[in-house]
């Protein structure tokens, strides 16, 4: 227990110099308004495939009425398997027709997406293009400040540097909704907002 | 047993025979009753076998199509497309298959419905789809997530469980037939068994029983059978109470055997009878002889009484009277001897009828007992010869008779011609008293004339008037006394025409009879050489005693004749006698 502690800790501390490094290092952060409604069209496009829905729902189903205590124990058995050979949890979402789907529109997208996960109805992952920190999101503005309030709720957070790649990333987090129009989860796009500024740019 | 006793012999088989019919039918109704449950049980058990075996198929065909769509899903490689549409041809037909058999049982096809509701389900909602997606790659996450959705799962969890249930019901329908096909095999055994136990006892019993009611009594019967034809006659019949073929062979056994005794009997009696037979006539002989002799000492006494007491016509009557007391003696006797014997001929015709009426009656009871018959026959030839020697003896007598008659006759008609010559005597002595008395009254006068001298004459002359007067009287009584006695003889002349009547009636009956004897004779004969010759003629023998009966009937209405004309000429030389006593007495009176 002290040890996986131990190594948390190490991890945060790892990731704070950076994230103070690239506000610090970072010239100018292009505008978040680059996500525009164009953008949210297009992303709502490849949303509208059924894959989407079917597995939220069909995990909303599977983990439904589960309680706060095993939703934690989901996410620290997550967060264990990071670290782990065997990872009957983390291969599986990563693994599931929504992961390949997600993987396929991130590849699609030409350096567009840095990374997109899509969560149910408790803020856990249904499906993602790479591997999160965390299993559960129910505790961060992403989905707190979405799936809670209601269909339509585009949440863009501040953008921020990444610097391993140089560039300039913005989580843009909505709700997602079924055919009759009830939401059902919701998804987290991070978007390169260099690349997109990029793209503006030249068009 | 009793009743069984009563029961004929062909029933008693028949019976025995029913009784084993019937266990062996209802061992054959228990036993088919068996092996079609059985069959039942094997049909059932055949049908759940197969449905069994179907649904196995069914289900070995739907996982590897299945498997072959996970593959399909998981690679995309056609193969397992190809694979999947291939076996959904075999699963189909395979549903077909299971709906078809199911359909004898109601929770089976409500097991299979609620199936195909969901195989249905799983085809058209998921598999086909999956497949649809999985042919475009931009679907191909659709058509995976729709696996790992757990619909698909769902689905075939509740096809499992409905399988599932199938197999239990088909497992309990095999188990069931099981123990229903070996409880109709224990059913089966026990009441082969149990039938066999019954058959072999029915057998034993009914044998037991026939032996008892058939066997037995005729072993016995056999023996009373061969000790009366032994002779022993007081052996004792037992049986003739039942009603059976038995009861009725020892009735036939006790007819034998009371004929036998009967037999016995007759011969004992009619040897009795011919002995006391014998005896009487001796008696009635003697009692006679003694009558006679005593009659006679009377009439010597009083004929030598009547000498005494008329003198004076006692030649003439006596030599009337001797031959009228000997003529009537020997009518007398002849009617006697007539009366004894058509008695004895009575008699005899009786006894003869009695036994040939015994005779009939032994052969009609039993043909066999021809000794009976033929010792009847015996006693009845000499019966016939006795009525023989009797007839002829009747026959002499009336021809002696006959005679006697005759010369009766001829003795009144000398009395009615000596009546006749003392008529003329009286008529003699009439005129001499007439002359007498002319005599006597010229006397008279003569005395009258001579006055006192011829006083005494005179008295003489009245006297001999007197007699004169007497012996015209006494003359014309005489008279009269004679034309009675010629009265009488002419009576008696025509009593003794009738007597001769009577006699020669009596001859023409003693022909006739001998002719019937003839006749019985030549029967009597005939049935003597029947009754030796055949035995099987018992038939001929009854209607040949029938006639017997009817000759010795002929007998004894000729005996009965014979005996009405003795009484007849009894009487009537009764009615002689007493005319001719009268007749005598008033001469003696004379």
């Amino acid at each position: 227990m002290s040890r996986k502690f131990v190594f948390i800790l190490a991890a945060i501390l790892s990731l704070t110099p950076f994230a103070a490094i690239s506000v610090s290092a970072s010239e100018t952060a292009p505008s978040k308004d680059l996500v525009d409604a164009g953008a949210i069209k297009e992303l709502k496009q490849w949303l509208a495939n059924p894959v989407v829905s079917l597995s939220i729902t069909s995990q909303n189903r599977k983990y439904g009425s589960v309680s706060q205590k095993t939703i934690d124990d989901l996410d620290t058995q997550w967060v264990a398997e990071r670290k782990d050979q065997d990872q009957p949890l983390i291969a599986a979402i990563l693994s599931s027709p929504l992961s390949n789907y997600l993987t396929q529109i991130q590849a699609a997208s030409g350096g567009l997406y840095a990374e997109i996960f899509i969560m149910d109805a408790n803020g856990l992952n249904v499906g993602q293009s790479s591997i999160t920190s965390d299993f559960w999101q129910g505790d961060e503005a992403k989905f707190q400040k979405t799936f809670s309030k209601g269909l339509d709720t585009v949440f863009v957070d501040e953008p921020e540097f990444n610097e391993d790649t140089k560039t300039w990333r913005v989580q843009v987090s909505m709700t997602i909704a079924n055919d009759k129009q009830q939401p059902i989860g919701a998804i987290t796009v991070e978007y390169n907002l260099t690349e997109l500024n990029r793209r503006k740019a030249s068009a | 047993m009793k009743f069984l006793n009563n029961l004929k012999i062909a029933k008693k088989l028949a019976l025995s025979f029913a009784v084993l019919v019937i266990v062996t039918a209802a061992m054959a109704i228990v036993a088919f009753s068996s092996i079609s449950e059985i069959e039942k049980a094997d049909e059932n058990g055949r049908t759940a076998s197969e449905l069994q075996t179907t649904y196995l198929n069914f289900q070995k065909s739907f996982l590897e199509q299945r498997q072959a769509l996970l593959y399909f899903l998981l690679t995309g490689d056609r193969t397992g497309l190809a694979k999947f549409e291939e076996l959904n041809g075999t699963t189909d037909q395979l549903h077909t298959e299971l709906s078809e058999l199911s359909s004898g049982n109601e929770t089976f096809a409500k097991l299979v419905t609620n199936f195909t509701q969901f195989y249905q389900q799983w085809k058209d909602n998921y598999a086909n789809v999956q497949v649809g997606l999985m042919r475009n790659y931009l679907t191909v996450n659709q058509a995976r997530a729709i696996e790992v959705s757990g619909e698909p799962e769902a689905v075939i969890a509740r096809m499992g469980a409905i399988v599932q249930e199938l197999g239990t019901g088909i497992d309990e329908i095999l188990s069931q037939s099981l123990a229903q096909k070996s409880s109709a095999i224990s059913k089966f055994s026990v009441s082969i068994i149990t039938a066999l136990v019954a058959m072999v006892a029915a057998s034993f019993v009914c044998g037991f029983s026939l032996t008892r009611a058939i066997a037995a009594p005729i072993g016995r019967m056999t023996s009373r059978m061969s000790d009366l034809a032994e002779g022993k006659l007081d052996t004792e019949i037992d049986g003739a109470e039942r009603r059976d073929e038995i009861g009725e062979m020892a009735r036939a056994v006790l007819v034998f055997k009371e004929n036998a005794i009967e037999q016995i009997r007759l011969e004992a009696e009619a040897k009795r009878t011919a002995e006391e037979q014998e005896k009487r006539e001796q008696a009635e002989r003697d009692r006679e002889a003694k009558r006679e002799a005593d009659e006679r000492a009377r009439e010597q006494a009083e004929n030598a009484a009547r000498e005494e007491r008329a003198e004076k016509i006692s030649d003439l009557i006596q030599t009337f009277e001797a031959r009228v007391q000997e003529v009537m003696k020997t009518v007398n006797l002849a009617t006697n001897e007539l009366r004894v014997t058509a008695t004895s001929m009575t008699d005899t015709a009786n006894t003869s009828q009695d036994l040939s009426k015994a005779v009939a009656m032994a052969s009609e009871e039993a043909s066999a007992n021809v000794q009976t018959v033929a010792a009847a026959a015996e006693e009845l030839t000499s019966s016939i010869n006795e009525i023989s020697r009797q007839v002829q003896q009747a026959n002499d007598v009336s021809e002696q008779a006959v005679n006697e008659a005759a010369s009766s006759t001829q003795s009144v008609t000398r009395l009615a011609e000596t009546a006749k010559k003392i008529s003329d005597v009286i008529n003699m002595i009439n005129d001499i008293a007439g002359q007498t008395n002319l005599l006597a009254l010229n006397a008279t006068i003569e005395a009258a004339r001579a006055g006192e001298a011829g006083k005494g004459f005179a008295v003489v002359a009245s006297e001999v008037k007197s007699l004169a007067t007497q012996t015209a009287r006494a003359t014309e009584e005489i008279g009269s006394q004679i034309n009675d006695m010629q009265t009488a003889t002419d009576d008696a002349v025509t009593a003794i025409g009738n007597i001769d009547g009577v006699i020669n009636t009596i001859r023409e009956s003693t022909v006739s009879i001998s002719s019937a004897i003839e006749e019985q004779s030549a029967a009597t004969n005939e049935i003597s050489r029947n009754v030796q010759e055949a035995s099987n003629g018992t038939t001929e023998v009854s209607s040949k005693i029938g006639e017997v009966s009817v000759k010795t009937g002929e007998t004894g209405a000729a005996a009965s004749q014979v005996l009405s004309a003795s009484t007849r000429l009894e009487e009537l030389s009764g009615n002689l006698r007493q005319d001719i006593e009268t007749f005598l007495k008033e001469v003696r009176a004379a």
